[in-house]
Protein backbone atom coordinates (compact mmCIF):
# COMPACT_ATOMS: atom_id res chain seq x y z
CA UNK A 1 0.00 0.00 0.00
CA UNK A 2 1.87 3.04 -1.44
CA UNK A 3 0.65 6.69 -0.74
CA UNK A 4 0.76 8.46 -4.29
CA UNK A 5 3.77 11.13 -4.20
CA UNK A 6 3.64 14.17 -1.39
CA UNK A 7 5.42 17.02 -0.22
CA UNK A 8 6.26 17.69 3.36
CA UNK A 9 6.66 20.72 4.42
CA UNK A 10 7.47 21.40 8.23
CA UNK A 11 5.71 24.05 9.35
CA UNK A 12 7.53 26.04 12.38
CA UNK A 13 4.84 27.47 14.48
CA UNK A 14 0.90 27.93 13.64
CA UNK A 15 0.86 30.75 11.57
CA UNK A 16 3.67 29.53 8.88
CA UNK A 17 0.97 26.37 8.85
CA UNK A 18 -1.54 28.32 8.34
CA UNK A 19 0.34 30.05 5.30
CA UNK A 20 1.70 27.50 4.45
CA UNK A 21 -1.95 26.25 3.90
CA UNK A 22 -3.41 29.02 2.11
CA UNK A 23 -0.37 28.99 -0.12
CA UNK A 24 -1.13 25.10 -1.57
CA UNK A 25 -5.09 25.58 -1.25
CA UNK A 26 -7.03 22.42 -2.11
CA UNK A 27 -3.77 20.82 -2.35
CA UNK A 28 -2.49 20.79 1.07
CA UNK A 29 -3.78 19.63 4.07
CA UNK A 30 -2.19 19.48 7.76
CA UNK A 31 -0.93 16.42 9.22
CA UNK A 32 -1.12 16.14 13.49
CA UNK A 33 -1.05 12.92 14.73
CA UNK A 34 -1.89 10.91 11.51
CA UNK A 35 -4.07 7.96 12.23
CA UNK A 36 -6.60 9.11 9.63
CA UNK A 37 -4.70 10.72 7.56
CA UNK A 38 -1.79 8.76 6.55
CA UNK A 39 -4.49 5.99 6.31
CA UNK A 40 -6.47 7.84 4.15
CA UNK A 41 -3.84 8.50 1.89
CA UNK A 42 -2.80 5.02 1.96
CA UNK A 43 -6.42 4.30 0.49
CA UNK A 44 -6.40 7.23 -1.28
CA UNK A 45 -9.80 8.18 0.18
CA UNK A 46 -7.58 11.40 -0.01
CA UNK A 47 -5.32 13.26 -2.67
CA UNK A 48 -3.12 15.87 -1.33
CA UNK A 49 -0.01 17.10 -2.70
CA UNK A 50 1.00 18.94 -0.12
CA UNK A 51 1.21 18.03 3.59
CA UNK A 52 1.59 20.43 6.11
CA UNK A 53 3.59 18.91 9.16
CA UNK A 54 1.99 20.20 12.53
CA UNK A 55 4.33 17.91 14.70
CA UNK A 56 7.40 20.04 14.69
CA UNK A 57 4.95 23.19 16.97
CA UNK A 58 6.37 23.26 20.55
CA UNK A 59 4.33 24.27 22.76
CA UNK A 60 0.68 23.01 21.12
CA UNK A 61 0.83 19.24 23.26
CA UNK A 62 0.36 21.07 27.00
CA UNK A 63 -2.53 20.68 29.10
CA UNK A 64 -2.93 23.50 31.81
CA UNK A 65 -4.96 24.81 34.42
CA UNK A 66 -5.44 28.57 34.15
CA UNK A 67 -8.17 30.64 36.39
CA UNK A 68 -10.72 27.89 36.27
CA UNK A 69 -10.03 27.44 32.32
CA UNK A 70 -8.43 23.64 31.03
CA UNK A 71 -6.27 24.48 28.42
CA UNK A 72 -5.84 21.62 26.30
CA UNK A 73 -3.28 22.22 23.27
CA UNK A 74 -4.71 21.08 19.81
CA UNK A 75 -1.06 18.55 19.37
CA UNK A 76 -2.20 16.52 22.88
CA UNK A 77 -2.56 13.00 22.39
CA UNK A 78 -5.16 11.07 23.14
CA UNK A 79 -2.83 8.72 25.61
CA UNK A 80 -2.06 12.25 27.56
CA UNK A 81 -5.78 13.04 27.74
CA UNK A 82 -6.42 9.46 29.08
CA UNK A 83 -3.63 9.89 31.76
CA UNK A 84 -3.32 13.47 32.25
CA UNK A 85 -3.77 14.38 36.28
CA UNK A 86 -5.71 17.44 35.80
CA UNK A 87 -7.89 16.24 33.31
CA UNK A 88 -8.68 13.02 35.48
CA UNK A 89 -9.54 15.37 38.25
CA UNK A 90 -11.55 18.59 36.66
CA UNK A 91 -12.93 16.54 34.11
CA UNK A 92 -13.13 12.20 34.52
CA UNK A 93 -15.42 11.84 31.57
CA UNK A 94 -12.87 13.39 28.73
CA UNK A 95 -9.81 11.28 30.09
CA UNK A 96 -12.68 7.62 30.02
CA UNK A 97 -13.50 9.01 26.37
CA UNK A 98 -10.07 9.06 25.32
CA UNK A 99 -8.87 6.02 27.14
CA UNK A 100 -12.00 4.02 24.99
CA UNK A 101 -10.12 5.15 21.61
CA UNK A 102 -8.64 2.57 19.37
CA UNK A 103 -5.79 1.40 20.68
CA UNK A 104 -2.39 2.03 22.45
CA UNK A 105 -0.22 3.15 19.99
CA UNK A 106 -2.62 4.91 18.15
CA UNK A 107 -3.98 6.31 21.55
CA UNK A 108 -0.03 7.69 21.40
CA UNK A 109 0.07 9.41 18.05
CA UNK A 110 -3.37 10.64 17.25
CA UNK A 111 -4.73 14.12 18.77
CA UNK A 112 -7.86 15.78 20.47
CA UNK A 113 -7.65 18.57 17.25
CA UNK A 114 -7.42 16.10 14.92
CA UNK A 115 -10.37 13.92 16.52
CA UNK A 116 -12.29 17.52 16.53
CA UNK A 117 -11.41 18.60 13.35
CA UNK A 118 -11.80 15.20 11.40
CA UNK A 119 -15.51 14.98 12.59
CA UNK A 120 -15.99 11.37 11.88
CA UNK A 121 -19.49 10.81 13.67
CA UNK A 122 -18.80 8.32 15.64
CA UNK A 123 -15.64 10.37 17.01
CA UNK A 124 -15.70 9.85 20.77
CA UNK A 125 -13.92 13.00 22.20
CA UNK A 126 -16.57 15.78 20.90
CA UNK A 127 -19.80 14.31 22.51
CA UNK A 128 -17.95 15.08 26.02
CA UNK A 129 -17.02 18.13 24.47
CA UNK A 130 -20.19 19.58 23.48
CA UNK A 131 -21.76 18.52 27.31
CA UNK A 132 -18.63 20.41 28.79
CA UNK A 133 -19.42 23.94 26.13
CA UNK A 134 -16.11 23.67 24.96
CA UNK A 135 -14.74 26.20 22.94
CA UNK A 136 -12.64 25.52 20.14
CA UNK A 137 -9.53 28.30 19.39
CA UNK A 138 -8.33 28.91 15.83
CA UNK A 139 -5.38 30.64 13.90
CA UNK A 140 -5.77 31.61 10.20
CA UNK A 141 -4.08 34.31 8.20
CA UNK A 142 -7.06 36.14 8.97
CA UNK A 143 -6.64 36.26 12.83
CA UNK A 144 -7.98 33.92 15.88
CA UNK A 145 -11.49 33.13 16.68
CA UNK A 146 -13.45 31.30 19.60
CA UNK A 147 -15.92 29.05 18.59
CA UNK A 148 -18.15 27.68 20.77
CA UNK A 149 -18.17 23.34 19.98
CA UNK A 150 -21.83 23.44 19.75
CA UNK A 151 -21.35 25.34 16.30
CA UNK A 152 -18.48 23.18 15.09
CA UNK A 153 -19.76 20.38 13.55
CA UNK A 154 -21.48 20.55 10.03
CA UNK A 155 -21.57 17.23 8.65
CA UNK A 156 -20.05 14.13 8.40
CA UNK A 157 -15.94 14.96 8.36
CA UNK A 158 -17.34 18.89 8.14
CA UNK A 159 -16.71 21.64 10.75
CA UNK A 160 -16.65 24.95 10.03
CA UNK A 161 -13.09 25.24 9.65
CA UNK A 162 -11.45 27.41 6.86
CA UNK A 163 -9.61 25.60 4.57
CA UNK A 164 -5.75 27.55 6.09
CA UNK A 165 -7.68 27.45 9.26
CA UNK A 166 -6.31 25.22 12.78
CA UNK A 167 -7.46 24.68 16.01
CA UNK A 168 -4.69 25.54 18.84
CA UNK A 169 -6.36 24.82 21.89
CA UNK A 170 -9.50 23.57 23.03
CA UNK A 171 -10.98 25.33 26.21
CA UNK A 172 -13.47 24.24 28.77
CA UNK A 173 -14.50 25.63 31.53
CA UNK A 174 -14.15 23.71 35.04
CA UNK A 175 -17.29 22.13 35.80
CA UNK A 176 -18.52 23.35 38.96
CA UNK A 177 -18.58 21.13 41.74
CA UNK A 178 -22.38 20.86 41.97
CA UNK A 179 -22.23 19.38 38.33
CA UNK A 180 -21.45 15.75 37.00
CA UNK A 181 -20.50 14.61 33.60
CA UNK A 182 -19.93 11.46 32.15
CA UNK A 183 -19.39 9.30 28.93
CA UNK A 184 -20.51 6.18 28.22
CA UNK A 185 -19.51 3.94 24.99
CA UNK A 186 -20.88 0.71 23.47
CA UNK A 187 -18.41 -1.01 21.56
CA UNK A 188 -18.29 -4.01 19.66
CA UNK A 189 -14.68 -4.64 21.07
CA UNK A 190 -12.62 -3.02 24.10
CA UNK A 191 -9.96 -2.14 21.98
CA UNK A 192 -9.57 -0.92 18.11
CA UNK A 193 -13.41 -0.38 18.30
CA UNK A 194 -15.73 2.29 16.62
CA UNK A 195 -18.36 3.23 18.92
CA UNK A 196 -21.82 1.51 17.98
CA UNK A 197 -23.13 4.29 20.16
CA UNK A 198 -21.77 7.24 22.75
CA UNK A 199 -23.66 9.02 24.97
CA UNK A 200 -22.09 12.41 26.89
CA UNK A 201 -24.33 13.71 29.43
CA UNK A 202 -23.61 16.70 32.01
CA UNK A 203 -25.58 17.18 35.17
CA UNK A 204 -26.17 20.29 37.31
CA UNK A 205 -27.90 19.82 41.33
CA UNK A 206 -29.02 22.25 43.19
CA UNK A 207 -31.04 22.33 46.30
CA UNK A 208 -32.06 18.38 45.57
CA UNK A 209 -33.09 19.02 42.37
CA UNK A 210 -31.67 18.93 38.69
CA UNK A 211 -31.24 22.95 37.17
CA UNK A 212 -29.72 21.76 34.14
CA UNK A 213 -28.58 18.67 31.72
CA UNK A 214 -27.33 18.05 28.94
CA UNK A 215 -27.28 14.68 26.76
CA UNK A 216 -25.13 14.57 23.75
CA UNK A 217 -25.53 11.48 21.28
CA UNK A 218 -22.35 10.28 19.53
CA UNK A 219 -22.68 7.94 16.24
CA UNK A 220 -26.57 8.02 15.74
CA UNK A 221 -26.53 11.34 13.42
CA UNK A 222 -24.00 13.06 10.84
CA UNK A 223 -22.87 15.16 13.32
CA UNK A 224 -22.97 14.52 17.46
CA UNK A 225 -26.42 15.32 18.51
CA UNK A 226 -27.97 17.08 21.51
CA UNK A 227 -31.31 15.16 22.72
CA UNK A 228 -32.37 18.30 23.76
CA UNK A 229 -35.90 17.37 24.56
CA UNK A 230 -34.11 14.61 27.11
CA UNK A 231 -32.02 16.88 28.60
CA UNK A 232 -35.28 19.48 29.28
CA UNK A 233 -37.03 16.37 30.52
CA UNK A 234 -34.45 16.53 33.51
CA UNK A 235 -34.95 20.22 34.76
CA UNK A 236 -36.51 19.86 37.91
CA UNK A 237 -36.48 16.72 38.78
CA UNK A 238 -34.94 14.44 41.44
CA UNK A 239 -31.86 12.64 40.24
CA UNK A 240 -32.87 9.48 40.69
CA UNK A 241 -33.39 6.37 38.14
CA UNK A 242 -36.35 7.08 37.30
CA UNK A 243 -35.88 10.29 35.61
CA UNK A 244 -32.69 9.05 34.04
CA UNK A 245 -34.45 6.52 32.54
CA UNK A 246 -37.21 8.23 31.34
CA UNK A 247 -34.43 10.76 30.01
CA UNK A 248 -32.63 7.54 28.34
CA UNK A 249 -36.07 7.05 26.51
CA UNK A 250 -37.14 10.29 25.16
CA UNK A 251 -33.23 10.59 23.71
CA UNK A 252 -33.83 6.99 22.00
CA UNK A 253 -36.43 8.92 20.08
CA UNK A 254 -34.39 11.71 19.31
CA UNK A 255 -31.20 10.04 17.62
CA UNK A 256 -31.31 9.43 14.05
CA UNK A 257 -29.48 6.52 13.61
CA UNK A 258 -28.53 4.29 10.35
CA UNK A 259 -28.12 0.67 10.36
CA UNK A 260 -24.56 -0.18 9.46
CA UNK A 261 -21.77 -2.95 9.89
CA UNK A 262 -21.21 -2.11 13.57
CA UNK A 263 -25.24 -2.36 14.49
CA UNK A 264 -28.97 -1.98 12.97
CA UNK A 265 -30.43 0.92 13.73
CA UNK A 266 -32.86 -0.53 15.91
CA UNK A 267 -30.31 -2.26 18.04
CA UNK A 268 -28.64 1.48 18.18
CA UNK A 269 -32.25 3.31 18.80
CA UNK A 270 -31.98 0.75 22.46
CA UNK A 271 -28.78 1.67 22.75
CA UNK A 272 -29.13 5.62 23.37
CA UNK A 273 -31.79 4.59 26.18
CA UNK A 274 -29.14 2.22 28.08
CA UNK A 275 -26.20 4.36 27.57
CA UNK A 276 -27.97 7.34 28.44
CA UNK A 277 -29.52 6.62 31.66
CA UNK A 278 -25.91 5.46 32.74
CA UNK A 279 -24.28 7.99 31.85
CA UNK A 280 -27.03 10.23 33.99
CA UNK A 281 -26.24 7.48 36.99
CA UNK A 282 -22.65 8.06 36.47
CA UNK A 283 -22.54 11.84 35.91
CA UNK A 284 -24.81 12.11 39.00
CA UNK A 285 -22.44 10.12 41.36
CA UNK A 286 -19.73 12.43 39.89
CA UNK A 287 -21.38 15.41 41.80
CA UNK A 288 -19.06 16.10 44.77
CA UNK A 289 -21.07 18.58 46.87
CA UNK A 290 -23.89 17.13 48.73
CA UNK A 291 -27.49 18.65 46.66
CA UNK A 292 -29.02 19.13 50.31
CA UNK A 293 -28.12 20.13 53.41
CA UNK A 294 -27.65 17.71 56.25
CA UNK A 295 -29.90 18.45 59.32
CA UNK A 296 -28.04 18.22 62.66
CA UNK B 1 11.82 12.91 -5.47
CA UNK B 2 14.23 11.04 -3.39
CA UNK B 3 16.09 13.10 -0.31
CA UNK B 4 18.45 11.87 2.52
CA UNK B 5 17.26 12.36 6.41
CA UNK B 6 19.02 10.79 9.43
CA UNK B 7 17.11 8.40 11.57
CA UNK B 8 17.85 7.04 15.13
CA UNK B 9 17.15 3.69 15.77
CA UNK B 10 18.12 1.31 17.92
CA UNK B 11 21.02 4.19 19.09
CA UNK B 12 22.34 4.36 15.69
CA UNK B 13 22.34 7.01 13.34
CA UNK B 14 21.12 5.95 9.53
CA UNK B 15 21.52 8.10 6.53
CA UNK B 16 18.98 7.03 4.60
CA UNK B 17 17.73 8.28 0.92
CA UNK B 18 13.53 7.83 1.18
CA UNK B 19 10.87 9.67 -0.67
CA UNK B 20 8.26 11.77 1.36
CA UNK B 21 5.22 9.14 0.85
CA UNK B 22 7.58 5.75 2.39
CA UNK B 23 6.46 5.11 6.00
CA UNK B 24 8.60 4.19 8.56
CA UNK B 25 7.75 0.86 7.87
CA UNK B 26 8.54 0.43 4.60
CA UNK B 27 12.62 2.23 5.36
CA UNK B 28 12.89 -0.14 8.09
CA UNK B 29 12.12 -2.82 5.90
CA UNK B 30 12.67 -2.17 2.63
CA UNK B 31 15.50 0.21 3.15
CA UNK B 32 17.29 -1.17 6.23
CA UNK B 33 16.45 -4.76 6.08
CA UNK B 34 15.48 -4.38 9.67
CA UNK B 35 12.28 -7.18 8.50
CA UNK B 36 11.36 -7.69 12.03
CA UNK B 37 9.08 -5.05 12.03
CA UNK B 38 6.27 -6.90 10.44
CA UNK B 39 3.65 -6.26 7.85
CA UNK B 40 0.46 -7.13 8.50
CA UNK B 41 -2.70 -4.67 8.24
CA UNK B 42 -0.60 -1.60 7.21
CA UNK B 43 -3.15 0.67 8.51
CA UNK B 44 -3.03 1.25 11.68
CA UNK B 45 -4.80 -1.41 13.39
CA UNK B 46 -3.02 -4.73 13.83
CA UNK B 47 0.02 -3.83 15.70
CA UNK B 48 2.80 -6.01 13.98
CA UNK B 49 4.69 -3.16 12.97
CA UNK B 50 4.97 -1.69 16.66
CA UNK B 51 7.92 0.40 17.32
CA UNK B 52 8.90 2.46 20.48
CA UNK B 53 9.53 5.84 19.29
CA UNK B 54 10.33 8.22 22.19
CA UNK B 55 9.51 5.76 24.89
CA UNK B 56 6.07 5.56 23.20
CA UNK B 57 4.61 2.30 21.26
CA UNK B 58 3.34 3.18 17.24
CA UNK B 59 2.54 2.02 14.52
CA UNK B 60 5.31 2.50 11.99
CA UNK B 61 3.04 1.64 9.17
CA UNK B 62 1.00 5.01 9.45
CA UNK B 63 4.06 7.40 10.17
CA UNK B 64 5.77 9.28 7.59
CA UNK B 65 9.40 8.35 8.13
CA UNK B 66 10.24 12.10 7.52
CA UNK B 67 8.29 12.94 10.68
CA UNK B 68 10.52 11.11 12.90
CA UNK B 69 13.94 12.65 12.30
CA UNK B 70 15.36 13.50 15.71
CA UNK B 71 13.44 10.73 17.49
CA UNK B 72 15.18 7.85 19.38
CA UNK B 73 13.39 4.77 17.23
CA UNK B 74 13.27 1.48 18.60
CA UNK B 75 12.65 -2.06 17.09
CA UNK B 76 12.64 -5.46 17.76
CA UNK B 77 16.06 -6.16 16.28
CA UNK B 78 17.36 -3.42 18.90
CA UNK B 79 16.58 -4.87 22.70
CA UNK B 80 18.75 -7.88 23.16
CA UNK B 81 22.02 -6.94 24.52
CA UNK B 82 24.78 -8.32 22.53
CA UNK B 83 24.59 -11.97 22.44
CA UNK B 84 21.72 -12.02 25.29
CA UNK B 85 18.26 -12.01 24.97
CA UNK B 86 16.16 -9.18 26.57
CA UNK B 87 14.40 -10.54 29.99
CA UNK B 88 10.19 -10.45 28.03
CA UNK B 89 12.01 -11.99 25.05
CA UNK B 90 13.53 -14.31 26.90
CA UNK B 91 10.20 -15.07 28.77
CA UNK B 92 8.02 -15.13 25.67
CA UNK B 93 10.43 -18.19 24.84
CA UNK B 94 10.15 -19.78 28.22
CA UNK B 95 6.53 -19.82 28.27
CA UNK B 96 5.91 -20.42 24.68
CA UNK B 97 3.78 -17.34 24.16
CA UNK B 98 5.05 -17.93 20.19
CA UNK B 99 3.45 -20.20 17.33
CA UNK B 100 3.74 -18.84 13.76
CA UNK B 101 5.56 -15.51 15.15
CA UNK B 102 4.07 -13.10 13.41
CA UNK B 103 2.44 -10.61 15.61
CA UNK B 104 5.68 -11.60 18.29
CA UNK B 105 7.93 -8.38 17.79
CA UNK B 106 4.88 -5.85 17.54
CA UNK B 107 3.44 -7.96 21.04
CA UNK B 108 7.51 -7.71 22.56
CA UNK B 109 7.52 -3.81 21.40
CA UNK B 110 4.43 -3.16 23.17
CA UNK B 111 5.50 -5.04 26.07
CA UNK B 112 8.80 -3.99 26.87
CA UNK B 113 7.39 -0.44 26.62
CA UNK B 114 4.65 -1.13 29.13
CA UNK B 115 7.50 -3.08 31.26
CA UNK B 116 10.03 0.32 30.74
CA UNK B 117 7.01 2.37 32.54
CA UNK B 118 5.46 -0.28 34.94
CA UNK B 119 7.78 -2.88 35.61
CA UNK B 120 4.77 -4.89 37.94
CA UNK B 121 1.79 -4.34 35.60
CA UNK B 122 -1.28 -5.96 36.40
CA UNK B 123 -3.03 -8.63 34.42
CA UNK B 124 -5.42 -6.23 33.66
CA UNK B 125 -2.45 -3.88 32.27
CA UNK B 126 -0.82 -6.39 30.15
CA UNK B 127 -4.27 -6.96 28.54
CA UNK B 128 -4.60 -3.32 28.05
CA UNK B 129 -1.09 -3.28 27.14
CA UNK B 130 -1.19 -5.42 24.70
CA UNK B 131 -4.57 -4.34 23.30
CA UNK B 132 -3.27 -2.92 20.13
CA UNK B 133 -1.09 -6.26 19.10
CA UNK B 134 -3.47 -9.11 17.41
CA UNK B 135 -2.55 -12.58 17.58
CA UNK B 136 -4.56 -14.96 14.87
CA UNK B 137 -3.11 -17.80 16.28
CA UNK B 138 -5.55 -17.00 19.57
CA UNK B 139 -2.39 -17.21 21.58
CA UNK B 140 -3.12 -14.48 24.45
CA UNK B 141 -2.98 -16.75 27.57
CA UNK B 142 0.99 -17.28 27.32
CA UNK B 143 1.31 -14.24 26.06
CA UNK B 144 0.05 -12.27 28.71
CA UNK B 145 2.09 -14.76 31.26
CA UNK B 146 4.75 -14.32 29.72
CA UNK B 147 4.71 -10.58 30.48
CA UNK B 148 3.74 -11.26 34.13
CA UNK B 149 6.57 -13.49 34.22
CA UNK B 150 9.49 -11.11 32.73
CA UNK B 151 11.47 -10.35 35.86
CA UNK B 152 12.30 -14.08 36.14
CA UNK B 153 15.06 -13.23 33.56
CA UNK B 154 15.83 -10.24 34.66
CA UNK B 155 19.52 -11.04 36.10
CA UNK B 156 21.93 -11.12 33.23
CA UNK B 157 22.99 -14.74 32.26
CA UNK B 158 19.44 -15.58 33.23
CA UNK B 159 18.84 -19.21 31.38
CA UNK B 160 15.59 -20.29 30.07
CA UNK B 161 14.40 -23.81 31.22
CA UNK B 162 16.65 -26.53 30.13
CA UNK B 163 18.88 -23.88 27.81
CA UNK B 164 22.11 -26.10 28.33
CA UNK B 165 20.09 -29.70 28.20
CA UNK B 166 19.12 -28.25 24.64
CA UNK B 167 23.42 -28.48 23.51
CA UNK B 168 23.84 -31.82 25.17
CA UNK B 169 20.59 -33.37 23.15
CA UNK B 170 19.37 -34.24 27.39
CA UNK B 171 15.92 -34.04 26.25
CA UNK B 172 13.63 -36.16 26.07
CA UNK B 173 10.92 -36.09 28.85
CA UNK B 174 11.32 -32.10 29.19
CA UNK B 175 9.39 -29.46 27.50
CA UNK B 176 11.93 -27.50 25.54
CA UNK B 177 11.30 -24.02 24.20
CA UNK B 178 10.17 -24.29 20.40
CA UNK B 179 13.42 -25.01 17.87
CA UNK B 180 12.70 -21.57 15.53
CA UNK B 181 11.72 -19.49 19.25
CA UNK B 182 14.80 -17.59 19.34
CA UNK B 183 14.46 -16.64 15.49
CA UNK B 184 11.16 -15.13 16.51
CA UNK B 185 11.06 -13.20 19.48
CA UNK B 186 14.42 -11.68 17.86
CA UNK B 187 12.80 -10.72 14.56
CA UNK B 188 15.15 -12.58 12.72
CA UNK B 189 12.70 -15.34 11.52
CA UNK B 190 12.23 -14.75 8.20
CA UNK B 191 8.96 -15.03 6.48
CA UNK B 192 8.08 -14.88 3.13
CA UNK B 193 7.45 -11.32 2.76
CA UNK B 194 10.30 -10.64 4.60
CA UNK B 195 12.68 -12.11 1.31
CA UNK B 196 14.25 -9.68 -0.93
CA UNK B 197 16.49 -10.81 -3.98
CA UNK B 198 18.11 -9.43 -6.63
CA UNK B 199 15.46 -8.23 -9.59
CA UNK B 200 12.84 -10.29 -7.61
CA UNK B 201 9.51 -10.17 -9.26
CA UNK B 202 6.39 -9.70 -7.44
CA UNK B 203 3.46 -11.00 -7.84
CA UNK B 204 -0.05 -10.04 -6.63
CA UNK B 205 -3.42 -11.73 -6.59
CA UNK B 206 -6.33 -9.40 -8.37
CA UNK B 207 -9.44 -9.68 -7.24
CA UNK B 208 -12.54 -8.80 -9.20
Amino acid sequence: MKIPGIKLHNAADLANACSLLEKYGESAKALAGGTDLVVDLKQKRAVFEHIVVLGGIAGLDEIKLRKGILQIGALTSLASLAESRIIKKHLPALSDAASTMATPQVRNMGTIGGNVAMAVPSADLPPTLIAANARIITDSPTGSRIIPIREFFTGPRKTVLGAAELIREIEIDVPPANSGLSYKKFQLRNSAALAVVGVAASLVVEDGKISDACIVLGAVAPTPLIAVKASRSLIGAKPDFEAFANAGKIACEEGKPISDIRGSKEFRCRLIGVLTRRALEEANGRIRTAPKRRKN
Amino acid sequence: MHKTITLNINGRDYFVSIKSSDTLQDVLRDKLGLTGTKKGCELGVCGACTVIIDGKTMNSCIILAETVQGKKIETIEGIKKDTDLHPIQKSFVEHGAIQCGYCTPGMIMSAKALIDKNPKPTRDEIKEGLSGNICRCTGYTKIIEAVEDWQKFKRSGAKIKHEDDLDKFQTVGKSMPRVDAYDKVTGSAKYTGDFKFPGMLVGKILKR
